[in-house]
């Protein structure tokens, strides 16, 4: 048996015990297991270090880990400090040499600045000069987790989520209440203290993506998909309930409320018109349709005429197509005030004539009040129609069609 | 009435009578008195009774048999523990006199709970006869209704032991764990845990959340001093995981078992209801007045 008595790690104790089963030898050793001392206080378990032959327990373990991130915390504010010294004197710099008040200058400026002074050909948009503050490249020093007694400091801190499974649970908390409310309420016949509403607008909940990414950089938590989608189901069941406005404010964290006019389509390009040198309203679109391409102009003036590559509505010698053409504009009750300029190139007279459709429609949303644009984008007028001629396959006579079918 | 069953038609009668005085039995059902079947075969009132189950014996042996009314359940006493100072001390990091230990009852647990207030929550009712977990049979008192009824001369104790467990854990600084998989009564654990400024964990629990602490967390974390159940089971209606876990780990658990609960790896088993939630409300009181009690006196205890 080896007489010195030392503490080995964890491989070399592995290797004892097959040494003991091959050789028949023992190694002594001071089977040191990590969890033998349990006492209700602390942690007092022991863990070996192979290294040195030192003997710390789990309590000291939990301190000094507590006083290295106490110790990088320290460091790490000293420089967040440094940074923004030397940002705020920069700004300053540049506001002079701009001629700009340092109060109104904007990040626009200061990015048009920094393109003027040092320009850069880098396709990596990282790695070319910035100018930023420091709380917008520096990672996020997070809060140390426990107290000075290694107690955590979030009351969910065993769950691996807490500040996810918090959220889930205070709105969890609320549906409890409200639903208590009603129950009062219609019990006893009087009216709620506070103003309680049911919301007359749904909510948009937060992306998947985003709400990852929320919890991954706030809070260094992995959130699943699953996850995402629970918080949605939690969320819908809180929104269709008698709210008051604490609770109003709380979704509202977690999502944006759909107003009648839905904001994309009314604030983005697709709704602002232009002007001819004359004065004249007008709007250019492109549309398409199997192999046809057509270029749409609508000008906002007009008393409905329409124009298709030099001619009339009698270009198309189907009604089918010249319906096709007409839909929008009675669809939007715009035809005697809308003027309509075409060209019109490739396919059939049916993919010519889907074209212009999808051109004009595409045109007159500057034209025309945002439930007309819901309407049309609800028709399916706005989006290119995909349809194409499918492919002939080999063994078959066309796309879909067999040969003949032979009993023998 | 045919000779042969004479005998038996007497004591039946003998022991009905009996029934009757008894206050305790008033509207139980004892079906081994009731006869239940007669075969054609019979053409002389051959009456064929079943064999009574164990609770039914256990039930017979109390009120039929005339024995002196023992206690149920030993009351519990606490022995009286005088530690090694030194050793102690060194243990406990804070160097307080600790005179907790010299009494039997320091935090004045029984006082916060008695045979009424469980009667009334409901903490008697357990589960349908079929879903007994046999070794729950040591705590049950009887049927009502093919519902198994816990005897609270067996809870009630019990119930003091572990709070005055979770107070002595909590009085030293102990990190207190609630666990509970049952998604009605889950917002009011969390907020007993909360209130009292301990923790919970009543959301999916991944296992080795113990055993391999140090893997899922990325800080050197301390494990919990006591974890308490409020539900045993999952949602599945298996054993919890935390239970085999914290046995691993050897650390103290204070469990609700209702009567289709395993009681065995629980260290400190409260037999009773666990469904309704006036129970559960009770118990999170008591929980949360336990705690918040041993805090006070921890408070200023240190102080001095």
């Amino acid at each position: 048996m080896a007489a010195s008595i030392q503490p080995l790690s964890i491989a070399a104790r592995v290797a004892g015990r097959k040494l003991r089963h091959m050789n028949g030898h023992g190694v002594s050793t001071p089977v040191i297991h990590k969890y033998f001392s349990r006492t209700l206080s602390t942690d007092d378990s022991v863990s070996v270090d192979s290294s040195t032959t030192k003997v710390q327990r789990r309590s000291e373990q939990i301190s000094s880990a507590m006083k290295a991130f106490l110790r990088k915390a320290k460091e790490h504010e000293v420089k967040v400090s440094q940074y923004t010294e030397e940002y705020e004197l920069g700004r300053k710099h540049l506001a002079n040499m701009m001629g700009i008040h340092p109060d109104e200058m904007t990040k626009e400026h200061i990015n048009e600045a920094i393109q003027y002074l040092l320009p850069s050909g880098l396709f990596d948009k990282g790695s070319r000069p910035q100018f930023k503050h420091p709380n917008d490249f520096l990672p996020v020093n997070l809060e140390f987790p426990f107290e000075e007694s290694g107690r955590p400091k979030h009351y969910q801190y065993y769950t691996l989520k807490p500040h996810y499974y918090e959220m889930m649970s205070e709105a969890a908390w609320r549906t409890e209440y409200l639903k208590e409310e009603e129950v009062r309420i219609g019990f006893s016949g009087q009216q709620p203290s506070e103003v309680m509403t049911h919301l007359t607008e749904e909510f948009e909940w937060m992306n998947t993506q985003a709400f990852i990414e929320m919890f991954k950089s706030q809070f260094s938590e992995t959130v699943t998909e699953a996850d995402h989608k629970r918080f949605v189901e939690v969320m819908k069941k809180l929104s269709l309930m008698r709210l008051r406005e604490q609770d109003v404010e709380f979704l509202r964290h977690y999502g944006k409320q759909k107003t009648t006019e839905s904001q994309s389509l009314d604030s983005g390009p697709d709704r602002k018109y232009l002007t001819d040198d004359k004065g004249r309203k007008y709007k250019t679109m492109h549309g398409s349709r199997k192999s046809a391409r057509a270029r749409v102009t609508v000008y906002g003036e007009g008393s409905g005429v329409i124009e298709i590559n030099g001619k009339g509505l009698e270009y198309f010698e189907s009604v089918y197509a010249r319906e096709q053409v007409l839909f929008p504009l009675v669809l939007t009750e715009s035809i005697d005030t809308v003027d309509v300029e075409a060209s019109v190139e490739g396919g059939g007279e049916m993919g010519q004539s889907g074209a212009i459709r999808h051109g004009l429609s595409n045109a007159l949303l500057p034209f025309v009040s945002q439930q007309m644009a819901n309407k049309l984008s609800l028709a399916g007028l706005l989006d290119r129609d995909s349809r194409v001629k499918e492919r002939m396959k080999p063994g078959q006579k066309k796309a879909r069609k067999k040969f003949q079918w032979n009993a023998r | 009435m045919a000779s042969g069953c004479t005998k038996k038609v007497d004591t039946i009668l003998v022991m009905f009578n009996r029934i009757k005085k008894a206050k305790s039995l008033a509207g139980a059902y004892i079906p081994h008195l009731c006869p239940q079947r007669k075969y054609k075969t019979d053409t002389k009132a051959k009456v064929v009774l079943p064999r009574p189950l164990r609770i039914e014996r256990i039930y017979e042996e109390k009120v039929f048999k005339n024995q002196t009314e023992k206690p149920l359940a030993k009351e519990v006493e606490l022995v009286d523990y005088k530690p090694m100072e030194n050793e102690y001390k060194r243990l406990l990091g804070d160097t307080f006199e600790d005179n907790a230990l010299q009494h039997p009852d320091f935090f004045q647990v029984k006082e916060m709970v008695d045979m009424q207030t469980l009667y009334r929550n409901r903490v008697h009712y357990g589960h349908h006869f079929g879903c007994r977990h046999p070794y729950m049979v040591s705590f049950l008192y009887g049927l009502r209704h093919n519902t198994d009824i816990f005897d609270l001369d067996r809870t009630l104790p019990r119930l003091h032991l572990a709070l005055n467990f979770i107070a002595h854990v909590v009085y030293r600084g102990g990190i207190v764990l609630f666990v509970s998989r049952n998604a009605q009564h889950m917002p009011l654990v969390e907020k007993t845990a909360r209130n009292a400024g301990e923790y919970s964990h009543c959301r999916f629990w991944k296992s080795g959340l113990l055993t391999n602490i140090d893997r899922l967390f990325s800080n050197l974390t301390r494990h919990p001093d006591v974890v308490i159940f409020l539900h045993t089971q999952n949602s599945i209606g298996s054993d919890h995981i935390a239970v085999t876990e914290c046995a691993k780990m050897l650390i103290p658990t204070v469990g609700v078992v209702d009567s289709n609960c395993n009681p065995t790896f629980i260290t400190y088993p409260i037999p009773g209801n666990d469904d309704s939630p006036d129970a559960v409300k009770l118990y999170c009181k008591l929980f949360e007045q336990t705690i918040l009690r041993a805090k006070e006196h921890r408070k200023r205890d240190v102080q001095k």
